[in-house]
């Protein structure tokens, strides 16, 4: 039975075609423009979906974007809201959360047990016994969600982008059309958008008739389609309101991020149910609901219909069904239909009987409504059921009040509060930039919506010129009651739904404000209410009143829910856009791509971890190490933070960041660079080196880089310093070239005097290797000689090829992190951040001498004076025997003695080197001493006993560090 | 639409700075522009990323004169954005509203989450960044370039 009207004048839809889908097996048909569920609605199909709890029939609602029990899935997607979903040719559609299918649905029984079944229930039944609610979890779980995820998804990048306006209105009704040409006549770029995907709002169904409206339309839409200055944007939804006008533009083809000058909101209104026994059927749905079925869709709500009234727009849509053809068997009104406009008076002249101060009892029907009782309304919202009626119907149509889509108000720091002469809660003041027009601010009447609007576009035009808003935003308001203060009528069998997401009935919300959730956000949790996927659009407002009632107070007194981001939800898609992963690459990355190396990240950088195949790793790493200690390696160490200190205060900048002396470091020196914190704590460390009176060269930890180059502009600024600070990270490449062959290697391709007098450890020099100008720091992180030589970008490739090729005679191999960081164990180096922590000291890692007392000043000075003698915790070496095969070690493991937590290993490996375990733990002072056992609790909670040792493991001398020795060695 | 393109656009930078850098520019007989500004060199621009910070793409750059001038090879990763969609793609990537930068005009930014700066020409502009971010930088805006030019051929 087709319920398809002929064309009406604001229609949708193409009907030069035909779509043809399915649901569940079954075909429909459709035209292009139409939306899920007008194309089933016009095929005759009224049972659209189940509810969530009670899996009850249920219908059109909204046709809003808020009939959430209209909910399909496919194979690609779920939460495909009919309501507002397009047709295509071809989709196979099945209704959500319906086992069994939309017509056999398995679980419809579950509306019989809803007397068990009340608020708070799910929270009581399997509170006890605690073991057994794993199992209640699932069958809840199994029960329910709305839809399936396809686990089995495809990338799908769409990229989100940013656009700017300085007038932004949300809402392309009248109000929102005419405040978007106001402002563009007076020269501000705006943009306009709207969620439908035709501009027009209400104008177009529920002013269809209207003919003051005819011509305010045409000129409307005409002048914003010549309009050079208004982009408008269908289709897409405002998402929310973020700080400094930031506005998710949530179109089609993803987000749009927009900064907006000034916004208008525009967005109108939220058209509330009544609630009832049996309000859910299919066929109850809103006034406005059916008169965007009539006007976008062409298709006929029901043939027989009751309209529920409150208000003027109630009686505008009574007289827009009987245009479609339904035939009205009654009209109750809530309140005193005398009291209406002229409309009411229009209705009974076309013979519809209306009653004065009734309201709906119930709805009659099993899977759709089959009649209507009514009753008069008498004290406190009571019904008198010994004079109700009965009519035989097959729709009811509600329209009984409103509830503002403010959310950006709210969201943007507006305040709003409830106006008891319209019955709706309306802006009461909003922040500098931000208006409210037409419904949305309570301004009903069509002229007085455009002057609202031609009001807030002057306000918005003003403060972008500078100016003070001198609009009244209470100029337009309406004067008359839209909304019925108690909507709601009790009923014995229950089933009269404030939410129809969660199934919420009158009795849960009563129960809930019983058992003492006196507050709104309480009572939203505990009972779910607003919780559902329309996120309360349809049930906040009653909720409301409900609880207002039921606590004795006021709407404003009851206040409401938070409003957040976002309006509607979005793919997840779309939120996550292009997905942006930044990646640092040092100059030599095609070097070691070439020689095979396997990448790690250290924090944006891709740094080798060691080279070779995943299967010898060990392996791999074992022979780095060696090349290091008896050849030579090379490791790029790009990554490092590289600073320039430049200028006459330079030295005393680096005096008072850092805890050693570095004003009497030496030209051509270097010095170990240790910061702290004002507490004291280790925050990292690297070199200082002297390249002249004011000029220094800082190096960092490759994770503290930017922190470091930040810190120490702030104190510049802070203390008022004559420096320059230039972060060169990434501008320059840098390698360490160790191993006891370094300096032969070294010495072919500079003129640079590396003898230990010209050139010696610590020191920095600026010269040219290979042709190449560098900057050299003999330094000995990995415990041999060694030279880090930092070189231009683009220059690096090139000098890594030929020490390479040069170094081939010694044996040179490229070792890796891994390598560096075993290295640097077998030297007792502690690494910031791994044998450091949120709270160690330098006392407590073992480097008193990195701290200079002496100093009157330094950043965290005090605090080390006041913390030496009290230091609790030492950094120690372990090591253990050669012939171990015990479980294995890694860092994090705790140190237990005595039964207690007395520390934790921080670092531990196998050291080539020395051919057994070693590690740092850091542990209660009290246990650290040379050759006492050191119990550690592995990961299968075995203790292992290992032996607490001197550090340095290796070279304790440091006689590997010095050229002429090793020149000696040579000879 | 003429043809986006994206390409590598290698130049010779440096960096002066110092308290008399902007002598050092005066003296050099350069122009001297305001702060977030350009003068055109020949073959190149001068731009002004400070009060006392300039940014040379030129072969030759001047000599830093005076105690307090200091002259720094940079070797920035600069792409060449061309084509009437480059605002697009910009879009994707930069929160700042580029409708009016022009031809010269000058910009510090964040894109695509790193920092860059920005050149404008005549049909597009020069995207510089630190060369470790380079690679990033160009995988990133090629991508967009490639699938708004699959947009465009599909409309």
């Amino acid at each position: 039975m087709s319920c398809r009207l002929p064309i009406q004048p604001f229609e949708w839809l193409d009907r030069h075609q035909r779509v043809r889908f399915t649901l569940e097996g079954r075909g429909f048909e459709g035209y292009p423009g139409d939306c899920v569920s007008s194309a089933l609605w016009a095929s005759g199909q009224r049972l659209l979906g189940r509810s969530f709890k009670y899996h009850r029939p249920r219908g059109l609602l909204s046709l809003a974007n808020h009939d959430i029990n209209a909910l399909y899935e496919n194979a690609d997607d779920t939460h495909i809201r009919g309501d507002v979903t397009p047709i295509s040719a071809g989709l196979q559609l099945s209704a959500t959360n319906t086992p069994g299918g939309l017509w056999h649905d398995r679980m419809r029984w579950l509306g019989r047990l809803s007397p068990m079944l009340r608020v708070g229930f799910y929270y009581k039944a399997f509170h006890s016994p605690r073991r057994l609610f794993p199992f209640w979890e699932g069958v809840i779980r199994r029960a329910a969600g709305l839809g399936k995820v396809n686990t089995a998804w495809r990338r799908q990048v769409t990229p989100k982008w940013y656009t700017h306006c300085e007038v932004l209105v949300i809402g392309a009704g009248p109000a929102g059309m005419q405040a978007a040409l106001h402002a563009a006549e007076g020269g501000a770029r705006v943009i306009l958008v709207d969620e439908n995907p035709h501009i027009g709002g209400s104008l177009d169904y529920a002013w269809v008739h209207d003919s003051e409206a005819a011509s305010i339309r045409v000129q409307l839409k005409q002048a914003i389609k010549a309009h050079p200055g208004i982009q408008v944007m269908t289709g897409t939804v405002a998402g929310g309101w973020y700080a400094d006008q930031w506005i998710p533009l949530c179109t089609p083809d993803g987000i749009a991020k927009t900064r907006a000058g000034t916004m208008i909101v525009a967005s109108g209104l939220l058209e509330q149910p009544a609630v009832f026994h049996n309000n859910d059927l299919p066929g109850v749905m809103l006034a406005s609901g059916a008169q965007r079925l009539v006007a976008r869709y062409a298709v006929q709500p029901c043939r027989r219909a009751l309209l529920l009234v409150a208000n003027d727009e109630g009686y505008r849509a009574a007289l827009d069904m009987v245009a479609a053809g339904v035939e009205l068997v009654a009209v109750a009104d809530l309140g005193d239909p005398d009291a209406r406009s002229a409309l009411a008076d229009e209705l009974r002249s076309e013979g519809v009987p209306v009653f004065a101060r009734h309201m709906i009892h119930e709805a009659e029907g099993s899977d759709g409504v089959t009649g209507a009782v009514i009753a008069p309304r008498i004290a406190d919202g009571q019904l008198d059921l010994s004079a109700s009626r009965r009519f035989a119907c097959d729709g009811i149509l509600m329209s009984v009040g409103w509830a503002p889509a403010a959310h950006l108000l709210y969201q943007a720091g507006g305040k709003l509060g409830y106006d008891e002469r319209i019955g709706q809660i309306v802006p009461r003041e909003l922040p500098d930039g931000v208006y409210a027009a037409g419904r949305v601010n309570g301004v009903f009447a069509l002229a007085d919506q455009l002057q609202d609007a031609r009001r807030a576009a002057a306000d918005a035009l003003a403060v972008l010129a500078g100016h003070t808003p001198k609009g009244d935003p209470l100029r337009w308001r309406s004067r008359d009651c839209h909304s019925a203060d108690w909507p709601i009528a009790e009923h014995p069998k229950g089933k009269n739904f404030v939410d129809m997401d969660e199934d919420l009935q009158l009795r849960d919300l009563l129960d809930a404000a019983a058992e003492g959730f006196d507050n709104i956000e309480l009572i939203k949790r505990f009972s779910t209410v607003g919780m559902g996927p329309s996120q309360g659009k349809h049930a906040n407002m009653n909720a409301i009143r409900v609880l207002a009632r039921t606590l004795g107070q006021t709407i404003d007194q009851t206040g409401s829910t938070t409003a957040r981001p976002f309006y509607h939800p979005q793919r997840l898609d779309h939120l996550a856009g292009r997905r942006f992963r930044v990646h640092q690459r040092s100059a030599l990355h095609e070097q070691h791509v070439a020689a095979g190396a396997m990448f790690m990240e250290a924090g944006h950088w891709q740094r080798p971890d060691y080279y070779g195949s995943p299967a010898e790793r060990e392996d791999q790493i074992r022979a780095e190490v060696r090349a290091v200690r008896n050849g030579l390696g090379i490791i790029d160490v790009s990554t490092l933070g590289k600073i320039e200190v430049l200028g006459p205060d330079a030295a005393r900048l680096l005096d008072a960041v850092y805890t050693m002396r570095m004003t009497n470091v030496k030209q051509g020196m270097t010095r170990y660079a240790l910061s702290v914190d004002e507490t004291g704590v280790i925050v990292d460390d690297g070199i200082v080196g002297r390249l002249g009176a004011d000029r220094f060269y800082v190096t960092t930890t490759t994770s503290h880089a930017a922190a470091s180059y930040r810190q120490l502009g702030r104190y510049t600024a802070e203390w008022g310093l004559n420096v320059r600070i230039l972060n060169r990270t990434g501008q320059l490449a840098a390698m360490n070239l160790a191993g006891p062959h370094s300096r032969r290697l070294l010495a072919t391709l500079t003129d640079l005097d590396l003898s230990e007098d010209a050139f010696p450890y610590l020191g920095i020099r600026e010269a040219e290797v290979a042709g190449i100008p560098a900057r050299l720091m003999r330094v000995g992180f990995v415990g041999e000689l060694g030279y880090e030589i930092h070189v231009p970008y683009t220059c690096a490739a090139e000098l890594w090829q030929r020490l390479m090729a040069d170094g081939d005679d010694y044996g040179i191999r490229p070792f890796g992190v891994e390598a560096q960081r075993r290295l640097r164990l077998e030297k007792g180096h502690i690494i910031v951040g791994q044998d450091s922590d949120g709270l160690t000291t330098p006392y407590e890692a073992g480097m008193p001498w990195s701290v200079h007392l002496k100093k009157p000043f330094f950043v965290g000075r005090q605090t080390l004076e006041v913390l030496q003698p009290r230091t609790a915790r030492q950094l120690v070496g372990f090591a253990l025997p050669t012939n171990y095969t015990g479980p294995e070690l890694c860092e994090c493991l705790l140190v237990i003695a005595d039964g207690n937590i007395r520390g934790r290993v921080t670092s531990v490996s196998y050291s080539p080197t020395l051919g057994h375990l070693i590690g740092l733990a850091m542990i209660d002072k009290p246990l650290a001493g040379i050759d006492q056992p050191l119990p550690i609790r592995t990961t299968d909670g075995r203790i292992v006993e290992a032996r607490q040792v001197a550090t340095p493991f290796y070279d304790p001398e440091g006689l590997r560090q010095r050229a002429d020795l090793q020149l000696a060695e040579a000879v | 639409m003429p043809m986006l393109t994206l390409t590598e656009h290698p130049l010779p930078l440096w960096l002066v700075l110092g308290a008399d850098s902007p002598a050092c520019i005066r003296d050099s007989g350069l122009p001297l522009p305001e702060v977030m500004r350009t003068a055109a060199l020949a073959n190149g621009f001068l731009a002004r990323t400070g009060r006392e910070e300039f940014l040379f793409a030129t072969v030759q750059p001047p000599e830093p004169i005076g105690a307090h001038c200091w002259r720094y090879r940079r070797d920035d990763h600069v792409l060449a954005l061309r084509g009437s969609g480059w605002r697009r793609v910009m879009a994707q990537v930069c929160h700042m509203d580029l409708t009016s930068f022009a031809a010269s005009d000058w910009l510090f930014v964040s894109a695509a989450g790193i920092s860059v700066w920005l050149f404008g020409l005549e049909d597009g502009l020069l995207i510089g960044c630190d060369p470790s971010l380079g690679n990033y930088l160009q995988h990133t805006l090629s991508e967009i370039v490639a699938d708004l030019a699959h947009t465009t051929s599909q409309h």
